[in-house]
């Protein structure tokens, strides 16, 4: 091991990567249970993602009219594609209820009604009777929830006993030579120590990779470093060809204009004036599924009925709701859409495109959220000291297309779950078993080179490359043709990483290092994604392929397994969706066609 | 008028000067703040000059460019770039804000960009926010309540008017504002530097 880096050990019950929605609800559960908890994060807490999500949560309270929880499950299952897992789903669903309550008792200020309930509007794919009406579950504060959520659960944080390590850059997983997680290895940002952190339970809860595209709605951190450990360490991940382009990001900017315009009553036009969106989804109309509407701009603005100079994007309209609806209930877009685009929402429409938003794909977990993996025949191994939650994991609620509101949801349902699913099977203050340096020197060595790597490309530039090549050969539409060139120069672009030239050399807030590393977890997701894609062979969800543009239930009903090698080879296995639901509170949603 | 000058170790030098605008019109001077703990020099200031139709229109699209294409160590925080995080605050043109929605083309001249003042420096625009951290869980923001909660499915009925004086953002700016509480460095609960910057961003 290189003799300049000294391990700070620590030792816990549990370790949590990330401190986003998921990753807190899952940190103050645990502290909460008296677990030693540590989480690692290499943001400050309340700058994780999760606090740009505006639109709200859903959840079945029924405050603006009758529902219920099945329909909120038939919802999300349609959503899928028929890909989701529906004792998961079911599950997510149920405690949906409870969790949106819980939240409200910590304090998040959600908007409200005339009579003081909580606020909740209208979202794509929300139904009524299985897909009669229009739902209104999305409970919401302002067009801020994931900020007035994230704030909240750091708060309540505060309250428990959690170390929080803010600031260290989670390196490596631990993994023994029995492939068992025995901890993580990070690096503090602030004074440049190495650490050790010893846990009988690793729970990564780091986001998604949406920086693998030129444009996406994701922060700058959005690098996919959980997925990055779990194929470093020869573990597969799941449904990586799904990724979810959602409808109106700011033409140019990229960043979100939420869904909840559409709820509260906006919609999209062409060129001609038309509201489009009738033709594609008669019945749900803008407010259909976030994969079928991006398809429909995309289709229109193909067909030369895009707006703007190059007729390359579509307009968003609120307008008629009036500046009183604006001001209390969309704010912050009305804000966003100036300063990025130059509008006054209140007098004229928002420049939009459909942009990279979200990952349904990542490490695949069981509804407990404990790492699976195939392994002699059984599709649901669990890997001892391994757990997942949040958009990093592939539980999978949200199958091949997720159901906006659906995600803030995933976050606290199982990032509790995760909690008491710890607190059932760990004996506080059990003592760690002895490692051996093996598993830790791999760790540094190769920290160590990317350090004082010093190749020819600079690393922005085979990001960009990157970022050009998905966003090109894996886009909303996609064939064969088109995806095995992008594989082509990824694999180039793989290949010029060994080549990677890391200028700053300092082991203090060396962020050029912090990228480096943070591209190479990008380029782990980037070719599993772009690979996946190619070899299923059919249309679902968000994966829509021109050549093959048809659901084919019989061949490809099941999750695509992913593992990649240093080479950047992939080999696939699958996995069986579950169509059998938890309880016998609610029957299984045979699969059919999905319009909307 | 009592004078203040910095210690000597503080002084900030002339840094380096590097133009690769090319000659465009459409160019813009930076003025950057360095400081790189491990060298033990002094802090500096780097003038970046650079071609504005090769980067974004935000300042902070212009510090990404100067780190993508001229200094890979420029160290600096960020992550949403929309305006809601509040990771790249810092103090550009003499006023704290944040980089990602502080248009370019609102700054005349060259454009000076300083980490957060009153705050000692990690590394070059990133300040040390811990004293921040400490005040704000001591404040204990967690929603306290003599009452027990309900048990109705729908949670609290709050009246619609009810405002939360929660701080949002947690961005320090507001904060920074009173140096008179952050020199006594103790549990000073701010709360009207809070009060200030609810109100800045309009509440809810």
């Amino acid at each position: 091991m290189p003799s300049e880096y000294q391990f700070i050990e620590h030792q816990h019950d549990v370790i949590v990567i990330g401190a986003g929605g998921a990753g807190l609800r899952a940190t103050f559960g645990m502290a909460e249970k008296g677990l030693s908890t540590a989480c690692i994060t290499k943001v400050f807490p309340t700058r994780s993602h999760t606090v740009a999500a505006q639109g709200g949560m859903s959840a079945a309270l029924g405050n603006m009219g009758e529902d219920d929880w099945r329909w909120h499950m038939y919802d999300t299952i349609k959503g899928s594609d028929w890909l989701g897992d529906q004792d998961a789903i079911e599950y997510m669903c149920k405690e949906a209820i409870p969790a949106v309550i819980e939240l409200e008792h910590y304090g998040v200020p959600f908007s409200r009604t005339e009579s003081g309930e909580i606020y909740q509007r209208p979202f794509g794919g929300m139904t009524t009777n299985y897909g009669e009406g229009t739902a209104q579950r999305t409970c919401a504060a302002a067009d801020r929830t994931g900020h007035a959520i994230l704030h909240t659960l750091y708060q309540q944080s505060l309250k428990h006993n959690a170390e929080f390590l803010i600031e260290y850059f989670a390196v490596d997983l631990v993994m023994d030579k029995d492939g068992v997680c025995r901890g993580v290895i990070a690096w503090n940002l602030e004074d440049g120590t190495m650490h050790l952190f010893r846990a009988h339970s690793v729970i990564i809860a780091t986001g998604g990779y949406g920086r693998s595209y030129f444009s996406c709605t994701s922060a700058h951190t959005c690098t996919g470093d959980g997925n990055g450990m779990i194929l470093r360490a020869g573990l597969p991940l799941q449904d990586m060809e799904f990724t979810q382009f959602h409808p109106t990001g700011i033409y140019g900017a990229g960043c979100l204009i939420t869904e909840g315009v559409r709820g509260e009553g906006g919609y999209l036009t062409n060129a001609n004036g038309e509201r489009f969106m009738e033709r594609y989804a008669p019945n749900a109309k803008d407010l259909a599924s976030r994969d079928v509407v991006s398809r429909s701009m995309t289709v229109e603005i193909t067909e030369g009925r895009g707006v703007g100079a190059e007729g390359d994007h579509i307009f968003l309209h609120l307008e008629h709701l009036g500046a009183d609806v604006i001001n209390e209930r969309l704010p912050g877009i009305a804000e966003s859409a100036e300063i990025f685009a130059g509008v006054d929402v209140t007098k004229e429409p928002i420049p939009v495109l459909p942009t990279v938003h979200y990952n349904m794909g990542g490490i695949p977990t069981n509804i407990h959220g404990e790492v699976v993996t195939t392994k002699d025949g059984n599709p649901d191994s669990v890997v001892p000291g391994l757990m997942s939650i949040g958009e990093a994991a592939c539980v999978s609620v949200h199958g091949a297309n997720r159901l906006g509101s659906n995600s803030l949801l995933d976050l606290v349902v199982f990032g509790r779950a995760a909690a008491q699913h710890c607190a059932a099977t760990i004996k506080p203050g059990e003592k760690h078993a002895p490692l051996d340096n093996e598993s830790t020197d791999r760790v540094l060595s190769h920290f160590d080179a990317m350090r004082y790597a010093d190749g020819s490309e600079p690393v922005a530039k085979i990001r960009l490359e990157m970022q050009k090549t998905m966003q090109k050969h894996a886009a909303v539409f996609r064939t064969g043709e088109l995806m095995n060139e992008g594989i082509e120069k990824l694999e180039e672009i793989w290949e010029s990483f060994k080549h990677v030239k890391v200028t700053d050399r300092s082991l203090i807030w060396n962020t050029d290092l912090v990228e480096t590393l943070e591209l190479e977890n990008l380029l782990g997701s980037a070719m599993t994604s772009i690979k996946a894609a190619a070899n299923r062979e059919e249309s679902r969800g968000a994966h829509a392929r021109e050549d093959f543009p048809d659901r084919d239930d019989e061949n490809w009903m099941k999750h695509t397994l992913t593992w990649l090698d240093t080479e950047g080879k992939v080999k696939f296995d699958y996995r069986p969706v579950h169509m059998y639901t938890l309880t016998d509170d609610v029957e299984v949603v045979p699969p059919k066609k999905r319009v909307y | 008028m009592a004078k203040f000058r910095l210690p000597k170790n503080s002084r900030i030098a002339k840094g380096k000067t590097i133009d690769v605008s090319a000659g465009t019109k459409n160019a813009k001077t930076f003025k950057v703040y360095r400081w790189d703990p491990d060298s033990g020099e002094n802090p500096r200031t780097d003038l970046y000059t650079i071609d504005l139709d090769k980067c974004g229109p935000m300042v902070l699209d212009a510090i990404i460019y100067i780190k993508n294409e001229i200094d890979p160590s420029l160290t600096f925080r960020r992550s949403c770039r929309e305006g809601i995080c509040g990771s790249c605050a810092m103090n550009i043109d003499g006023t704290n804000t944040l980089a990602c929605t502080k248009s370019i083309k609102s700054v005349k001249k060259d454009i000076s960009i300083y980490p957060l003042p009153h705050m000692q420096v990690r590394k070059d625009l990133v300040p040390d926010l811990n004293n921040f951290y400490k005040q704000y869980a001591s404040v204990k923001p967690w929603l306290q309540s003599k009452a027990k909660a309900p048990e109705r499915k729908s949670g609290y009925r709050a009246s619609k008017k009810e405002k939360r004086s929660m701080v949002f953002m947690n961005v320090y700016f507001a904060h920074v504002a009173q140096p008179a509480a952050l020199a006594t460095g103790g549990t000073a609960t701010n709360t009207s530097g809070q009060q200030h910057y609810y109100n800045h961003i309009g509440g809810w």
